[in-house]
């Protein structure tokens, strides 16, 4: 029961982007047309579901045994470059489209601080191996869920007649703040 | 000291692990080496792509590429032809 209740509070109430505020630039960036902002999404999923189960791993069973723990941000952004390189390996052997579509945007996961910041509260809220995958599929899918809804939004507003000072980036920031007070309303039920 | 170790140590490892996935994915491309078969092999350069390994590359993806290599001539060039064709 507290797994489901972790996976829905990952999902919604706590949602990685809209509350958390973690995650802006590909938020912002990759979320222009629906395909890219789907193709994004389940990258930075698997991205983070991996370097989760591997970062917990590591920690608890190398960090804590050599009482080096004071090296986890700097060995955490190891394993997320890392496992970013292989999706890109991957992606490039077998998706050429997405690989093509996804540009610099696929790198850039490295620096995403959702990723970073998952496998961080992982540590801090002191879950088990079970627990962190709940976590960490739960707020990546709600990345996604909240990036491909953004991005429907956007293409919407693409059609519609917006005054010129508001056409592109301010309307999307203004979006995204009216969608961030929706997802806010979640934490009062 | 201990920090050290850790740290070079799962860096060494995850380096590894990437090597092994890039070359075991990327050493399966057969399309490349077979186009690679049949040009002249002599490394010259002359094509602009430094070598004919690059340069089966660059036909892959565009055909018309092949008109670079000054060496592809006469009978090694109806040979490249029979056997590799436009996709």
């Amino acid at each position: 029961m507290t797994l489901i209740n972790l996976f829905v509070t990952s999902l919604l109430t706590q949602n990685i982007v809209l509350n958390k505020f973690l995650g802006i630039c590909p938020f912002m960036g990759t979320s222009k047309s629906e395909k890219n902002a789907l193709h994004m999404g389940l990258s930075v999923t698997f991205v983070i579901t991996l370097s989760s189960v591997i970062t917990y791993l590591l920690y608890n069973f190398v960090l804590v045994p050599t009482n080096t723990e004071y090296l986890k941000t700097i060995m955490f952004i190891l394993v997320i470059s890392s496992v970013v390189q292989i999706l890109d390996i991957v992606l490039k052997k077998y998706f050429k489209n997405i690989h093509k579509t996804l540009g610099l945007y696929l790198p850039l996961i490295t620096t995403n601080c959702a990723v970073l910041g998952i496998t961080l509260l992982n540590i801090t809220n002191e879950y088990n191996i079970l627990e962190v995958l709940v976590y960490s599929i739960g707020s990546s899918l709600g990345f996604t869920l909240v990036i491909y809804v953004f991005s429907t939004i956007r293409e919407r507003l693409e059609q519609t007649n917006i005054p010129e000072s508001f056409k592109g980036t301010p309307i999307a920031l203004i979006t995204a703040f009216i969608m961030s007070l929706l997802f806010m309303r979640f934490t009062l039920i | 000291m201990q920090g050290i170790i850790v740290l070079t140590s799962t860096a060494l490892i995850l380096g590894i692990i990437i090597v092994f996935i890039d070359t075991k994915l990327n050493s399966k491309d057969e399309s490349v080496s077979d186009i690679e078969k049949y040009l002249p092999g002599i490394n010259c350069g002359a094509c602009g792509y430094g070598n004919c390994h690059n340069m089966a590359c660059k036909i892959k993806e565009n055909y018309n590429e092949y008109k670079k290599c000054r060496v592809l001539r006469g009978d090694k060039l109806e040979k490249f032809k029979e056997n590799v064709k436009e996709k």
